[in-house]
């Protein structure tokens, strides 16, 4: 310090005590640390997380598509309209799908040809949960918990925007527009959105294949308003979409409306962080069109609420307890009748747990019990033998999580957890009895199925620092009774039904018959990602990544494969940012499929190669992002292992796709 | 479950263990380990996670962490003595003892010494009365309630990051009475989330009116 500055402190000094004007004295900085790409801060931060320009980047069509680039996630793909994530080999009932915390309240998990009611265009974010965090979504978590955040209930006074995004591209003949605007006036907080998109047959390495045009439209408006001691919004939208599943003339039309509720209080209480509260009350149908006639109408009513109890920080102990609920209606009318009208209810008690052990150290613990009740209606079988009484079946689920974290050094860190779950049969594969398209199979539920129950045993090695940044995990899944489809013969004569599809082969009216049977199953696996940034400055940044899966399930008992499981994958990629461009090239060899199940066929390898460039300017005073993205650049003809129709439908082939983002 | 199950569990783990696939990816898991650890150890250095955290390129405000000065002579023994701070000639004394109290271990990532530094010029005028000077230090020090912001979705979901001073006058009876930007974060509507929050969640001890700076860093991990 000059003594010049030591003079002029010293008369301010003297100027601003002789003025008894108390002049500031500086606080220690306030560090708030958000988490973008996960990371656990707290008892629910997600592991993994995807939003803003990451998940713009992806140009995805299905949620499927949006996770599967993530090590230990394929897509199910059943044509490029409907496709679920499947992480770790599991999938339906035992990866939840989440929409702000509630149930997504669709019907995806009754069949694969069944599209989750998110539209990509829609979703702001996608988290990927996994151990004690999970427990507060479901009971089944050994593959994790999927949680979609749509931002329709602002949660907080937002800044103006507004974004106009539209893409294109060749390989499905995507054209499609979304808009978004967001604002605050005075306390309250608003958020609009709508999309609309189309698609043409879809083009791939041996043609164009008929039957999987979509065309869908969707919209959103959510109004909260926000105070000092937290908001309370209310949000309703509506999803349209018609799409083609791959079947000569079958065309699924879906319709979704949605209100949810949501509020959250701050520090109620001295032993409260926080308090939230929500609801989504939902109406979904789906009609399945054969030559445009309505063949069958599955439907879905019902509600999911939960509540949220955020615990101040205990001395090393910070938490989160709560309660859910929720009730749904799901019917089947019409040919595809393969279910009694059910009527499901799940409550749940949850916890989720971080405590330090030592400075580094922590342990992460949850529990959920669950209490879940399906009720089925008697029903008339048409035309065929048994004619179900009305039954009902109770489960009380309890699942347990416990991770133990620990730093090695200041770059390096382990977490050892195990895991014990358990799950309710769904109503599906307590009463299904009937033909079912999506999987062409006669499908037949048992209605003296138990829980199903796994343990798993999981160990992560992660490297978070330094230009070498990484994970890698291997773990091992066990289930004591896992509910599988298991090939029992043909079900019974079906004399004047629907053509069956591609996979049938004997018989001209008879499809293969699948029984729910519980069996013991093994899932293990390894997972790996490593980046190395090779160049990481303000301007200018370049890595190389390289990430790998591998994955086997058998049947514990029989020694067999599993079904529809992909075996794994090892890639690389590129990428840079440099002066407002950013590009990726990437290559990643997909293992053959040679395990596999009773009915089922071989997967050759194949390797995709793709590359995308992005570039941002300003239009017209407005920030712009333009993206260009190059799919399949060898036009390899690839089949996905987990995909229920792979034998008839192959990935997309040689595509490029462009899409323009417009903020004002 | 019980421990014939879970015995049960880790010898079918065990028995897993000894089928050639999981050899396989144990031995690569293994060499992979083997590798980054190597590449780790050319990689330097382990840099403490203040350096690497705070930098946020060009584009954030940063003028109140920039000096690297080193703390002025950092004799505990003034710090624990700055209750007794002669009330007539406070400048100097009370500018160096907040320094050497500066608990630098206690979170070396977040507040590097150097960047405490600035608290010399406008500590040294502290209001008399102050009944314990470093006591005032810090946030989690001083009787009050001061819960952190949370971090805002937007920001979060669209990778807005940010630091900001904020001015808070604190009325005699410990609640802020204005609260004002004093350096931005360069984002309009990350500074007014973070003034609303102390504006409405911040109170202090009732005493004399005070004024305080208060550095607020948003940073994605």
């Amino acid at each position: 310090m000059s003594p010049f500055h030591t003079a002029f402190l010293l008369a301010a000094a003297t100027l601003t005590v002789s003025a008894q004007e108390p002049a500031p004295q500086k606080l220690k900085p306030v560090v708030i640390k958000g988490s973008a790409i996960g990371g656990e801060i707290t008892a629910v931060t997600p592991p993994l997380r995807l939003s803003g320009a990451g998940l713009e980047a992806l140009s995805a069509t299905t949620l499927g598509d949006v996770l599967a680039d993530i090590p230990g996630v394929a897509s199910s793909y059943f044509g490029p309209n409907s496709g679920r994530p499947v992480i770790r080999g599991l999938e339906g009932d035992r990866l939840k799908i989440a929409q702000n915390g509630t149930s997504s309240l669709d019907a995806s998990s009754a069949s694969p040809d069944h599209a989750v009611s998110l539209d990509p265009l829609t979703i702001r974010e996608v988290q990927v949960l996994r151990g004690p965090a999970a427990l507060l979504y479901s009971s089944s978590i050994l593959g994790g918990v999927v949680n979609v955040i749509d931002n329709r209930i602002p949660v907080e006074r937002l800044p103006r925007a507004f974004t106009l995004f539209g893409r294109a591209g060749s390989a499905d003949g995507l054209r499609s527009l979304s808009a978004l605007a967001e604002g605050s006036a005075g306390d309250f907080a608003f958020h609009l959105d709508g999309f609309t998109k189309s698609t043409t047959d879809l083009s791939t390495p041996i043609g164009r294949i008929a039957d999987t045009a979509s065309d869908s439209q969707g919209a959103g408006f959510g109004v909260s308003r926000v105070g000092p001691s937290g908001y309370v919004g209310l949000s309703y939208s509506g999803l349209d979409s018609t799409y083609g599943v791959t079947e000569p003339g079958v065309e699924i039309g879906l319709r979704q409306r949605r209100w949810d509720l949501a509020c959250s209080v701050n520090a109620p209480a001295a032993a409260l962080k926080s308090v939230s509260y929500k609801l989504g009350v939902s109406d979904y149908e789906h009609s399945e069109f054969d030559g445009g006639v309505a063949g069958s109408t599955f439907t879905n009513q019902g509600w999911d609420a939960r509540v949220d109890f955020e615990l101040t920080k205990i001395g090393a102990l910070e938490g989160v307890v709560g309660v859910q609920s929720g009730r749904f209606d799901f019917a089947v009318t019409g040919d595809e009748a393969f279910l009694p009208n059910t009527r499901n209810a799940n409550d749940a008690l949850f916890g989720s747990f971080v405590q330090s052990l030592s400075t580094d150290s922590r342990l992460r613990y949850g529990f959920r019990v669950e209490s879940a009740k399906v009720s089925a209606d008697a029903w008339t079988h048409e035309g065929l033998v048994s004619n179900p009484a009305a039954a009902s079946a109770s489960f009380t689920p309890a699942s347990l999580a416990l991770a133990w974290v620990k730093d090695l050094n200041a770059q390096w860190s382990t977490t050892l957890s195990l895991t014990r779950t358990e799950r309710a049969p769904n109503f599906q594969e307590l009463y299904a009895d009937g033909p079912h398209m999506g999987t062409d199979a006669y499908e037949v539920g048992d209605r003296t199925l138990g829980k199903e129950k796994g343990v798993g045993l999981e160990l992560e090695l992660a490297k978070t620092r330094g230009t070498i940044s990484g994970s890698f995990s291997v773990y091992y899944n066990r289930f004591s009774s896992f509910i599988a489809q298991q090939a029992n013969g043909f079900g019974p004569d079906l004399t004047g039904r629907a053509t069956p599809g591609p996979n049938y082969s004997s018989g001209v009216d008879q499809l293969a018959r699948h029984d729910f049977v519980s069996v013991p199953a093994d899932f293990y696996g390894a997972e790996a990602k490593v980046n190395f940034q090779l160049q990481d400055e303000a301007t200018s940044k370049h890595g190389l990544e390289f990430f790998g899966d591998s994955l086997r399930a058998s049947n514990r008992d029989t020694s067999e494969a599993l079904p529809r499981i992909s075996p794994g994958r090892v890639g690389a990629a590129l990428h840079g940012l440099q002066s407002g461009w950013s590009w990726r090239l990437d290559a990643t060899y997909h293992l053959a499929q040679d395990r596999f199940a009773t009915d089922e066929t071989p997967t050759a390898g194949y390797t995709m190669v793709g590359a995308s460039f992005g570039h941002d300017f300003q239009f017209a005073g407005a920030p712009a992002r333009f993206t260009l993205r190059l799919t399949n650049l060898f036009d390899v003809e690839a089949r996905n292992a987990s995909s229920f129709i792979k034998d008839a439908l192959p990935l997309p082939g040689r595509g490029l796709e462009a899409c323009l983002k417009l903020s004002f | 479950m019980s421990e014939a199950e879970l015995l049960n569990f880790l010898a079918a783990a065990l028995s897993i263990a000894s089928q050639d696939r999981l050899y396989a990816w144990a031995a690569a898991l293994g060499a992979a380990t083997i590798v980054v650890c190597v590449l780790g150890e050319l990689d330097g250095p382990v840099r403490l996670p203040a350096e690497h955290d705070h930098d946020h390129g060009a584009g954030a405000p940063v003028q109140y962490f920039t000096p690297p000065a080193k703390p002025a002579s950092p004799s505990p023994v003034i710090a624990e003595a700055s209750p007794h701070v002669p009330t007539a000639s406070p400048e100097i004394v009370a500018a160096v003892a907040p320094i050497a109290a500066v608990p630098v271990t206690a979170m070396p990532a977040l507040v590097p010494v150097s960047n405490l530094r600035p608290i010399a010029s406008v500590v040294l005028s502290r209001p008399v009365v102050s009944a314990a000077p470093s006591a005032e230090r810090f946030v989690p020090e001083m009787p009050g309630d001061f819960p952190d912001p949370p971090y805002p979705r937007w920001a979060r979901q669209q990778g807005v990051q940010g630091r900001l001073l904020v001015l808070v006058d604190v009325a005699a009876s410990g609640a802020p009475s204005s609260v004002a930007v004093r350096e931005s974060s360069g984002h309009p509507s990350l500074d007014q989330h973070a003034i609303d929050w102390l504006r409405h969640q911040w109170t202090w001890a009732p005493g004399v009116p005070r004024r305080f700076l208060v550095p607020l860093i948003f940073e994605l991990q």
